[in-house]
């Protein structure tokens, strides 16, 4: 028992530096794509996330054996030019969060990202050890949905703050008519503007506005059979302060989340990168070796508590089916990976598993199957947004089908990511 | 919710010189929050012409200052919070401030500033309240 608890103190011990994204939460640093094709990555499949406007950071993975840093550095060059007046910089604006069309979801979470590392000389075949450099490009097709309890919040606040429009405005109203006349005609009037205001609002999103222009109309309803201007008055004043509640309650239920906006359901993420080799650290010996696309299909399950709201918990099924292009003096074939991975989060931690086959276009002659795999255990800890306590093991790919075979030896990288986030 | 009423509820007198009488009144609002967790929704309400504006609006005109002048004008400006970013705060306390500007064309008249740092919740409304005046040098 003193060993294992030894073995795992001296990775956590060891001050290795990464820049992965712990996945929970939706705004943290994502690692590049290229560090997948490196091969520096201890983990092959990432959830799909929404990148920063900017993140940088440093990793360590193992190449040639030991751990050695890498730096990547990720943008999202749609929000290079975003301006807001700077007066209205604070207003929420509600379509950024609930809007479930393809092309702002792509704008939203498109990612350019640049990464390097040194490289290994089994991954890379035939090629000199030098420097690797990649590019990576992210793009969420499918951009999944606010989390559930979050949207009804959002419109039970909003409908009560749409009927508090309209009780405000006929109030208003009521206190200039005459007494003694029919008040019908201020109730239409006051649920025309009522309705007018809501179609104007950024703070309403556009999908919502039908259900809560039906919900004003119910409302109305139980106003318009009362002919008594004073009654009426009388029964307003009770219904703000229902109103008040509903819409302070359901806004302090929103504020209570630890991540009230997070995307869960069906999100679709298609990748793309391309890493070059500068073989002896020369630019004259730089070699293009491998380029891959990949398709990260994922479905986040929630299992937050709504009667503690400071527990997020989730559980998150992945997939990936990836190409990956290799040059002929880095591998004679290509490879076509297919892997599944199964994500527990809770809260601040993390707990992972995930399992790829990789099947080899060409292999050498003494080798019998083009077919490998790899799988890899992982658990993360989230200490602050920019550093992330992290434990890889398992059993990784053998670099290049030279040496494919039953992947025998041990992947175990243990450490701390920081990373650099605005 | 937490209501805040400025000057105890009472109507701002403010001055309008002759040189100011015909000129357009415009209003302006902008709620600012403490920290960058929250983002602000909800509306202002103009009760004078019983205009619904955004939270935040920038030179919505009124009338001609001689054409308001002793009559009371109310803004309410009705601010919900909303956490936008991952943090285990509760955001509905976090303070927010909310500001008023009068303007008769771009002359400066006069600005109200009001927080709800006594009382910060989810949902906090801001009265304003003033009266335009002819100036005593008239």
């Amino acid at each position: 028992m003193n060993r294992i608890c030894c073995f795992i103190c001296f990775f956590l011990l060891i001050s290795c530096v990464f820049a992965q994204e712990p996945a929970l939460k939706q705004l943290e640093l994502t690692s590049s794509p290229a560090y997948v094709l490196m091969g520096v990555q201890p983990t092959h499949i990432q959830r799909p996330s929404t990148p920063r406007d900017f993140a940088a950071g440093i990793q360590s993975g193992l190449v040639n054996g030991t751990l050695q840093p890498n730096f990547a550095m990720e943008v999202n060059p749609f929000n290079w030019n975003k301006k807001e007046p700077a007066n209205n910089s604070h207003s929420f604006i509600a379509n950024d969060y609930f809007d479930k069309r393809p092309w702002p979801a792509i704008k939203k979470n498109f990612a350019l990202s640049l990464a390097t590392s040194s490289t290994d000389s089994v991954v890379f075949g035939q090629l000199h050890k030098g420097t690797g450099i990649g590019y990576g490009i992210r793009i969420t097709i499918i951009p999944g949905t606010v989390h559930k309890p979050t949207y009804n919040d959002f419109q039970e606040w909003a409908t009560a703050d749409s009927r508090t429009i309209f009780v405000r405005l006929l109030q208003l109203m009521l206190h200039n008519l005459a007494s003694g006349a029919d008040p019908y005609e201020s109730i239409s009037r006051a649920m025309e503007r009522a309705k007018y205001a809501l179609h104007e609002r950024k703070d309403i999103p556009d999908g919502m506005k039908a259900d809560i222009s039906v919900a004003l109309d119910l409302y109305k309803g139980q106003f318009v059979v009362i002919q008594d201007k004073n009654i009426l008055l009388a029964m307003l004043d009770n219904e703000l302060d229902t109103l008040t509640e509903n819409k302070t309650m359901a806004a302090g239920r929103i504020n209570q989340r630890i991540t009230p906006f997070a995307r869960e359901g069906f999100i679709l993420e298609l990748a793309h990168s391309g890493v070059s080799v500068l073989q002896n650290n020369a630019w004259g010996d730089a070699v293009f070796a491998r380029a891959g696309i990949w398709l990260t299909p994922s479905y986040r399950l929630d299992l937050s508590s709504e009667t503690d709201l400071g527990l997020v918990q989730s559980l998150d099924f992945l997939g990936i089916i990836r190409y990956i292009w290799n040059d002929n003096r880095v591998e004679a074939g290509h490879y076509l990976d297919f892997g599944v991975k199964f994500q527990f989060n809770r809260n601040d931690w993390n707990i992972s598993f995930e399992g790829i086959a990789r099947n080899a276009s060409e292999v050498p002659e003494n080798i019998s199957s083009p077919w490998t795999y790899s799988w890899i255990g992982n658990l993360s800890y989230l200490i602050t947004q920019d550093i992330t306590l992290r434990f890889s093991f398992g059993s990784n790919f053998n670099g290049n089908t030279a040496a494919y075979s039953e992947p025998g030896g041990v992947i175990a990288v243990g450490g701390v990511n920081f990373g650099i986030l605005r | 919710m937490a209501e805040f009423n400025y000057n105890d509820g009472d109507p701002v007198s403010i001055p309008v010189s002759p040189a100011d009488r015909k000129k357009m009144i415009y209003l302006s609002s902008g709620v600012i929050p403490e920290m960058d967790l929250i983002k602000i929704a909800g509306y202002a309400l103009i009760d004078l012409i019983y205009a619904v504006k955004d939270l935040i609006f920038e030179d919505h005109p009124l009338n001609k200052a001689d054409q308001l002048f002793d009559r009371t004008i109310g803004v309410r400006v009705d601010a919900t919070k909303f956490k936008t970013t991952t943090s285990h705060s509760d955001g509905s306390s976090i303070p927010i401030t909310s500001k008023l500007t009068i303007k008769a064309d771009n002359e400066m008249l006069a600005e109200f500033i009001m927080d709800d740092a006594s009382h910060p919740t989810a949902n906090s409304v801001f009265y304003f309240r003033f009266i335009l005046i002819p100036s005593e040098d008239e």
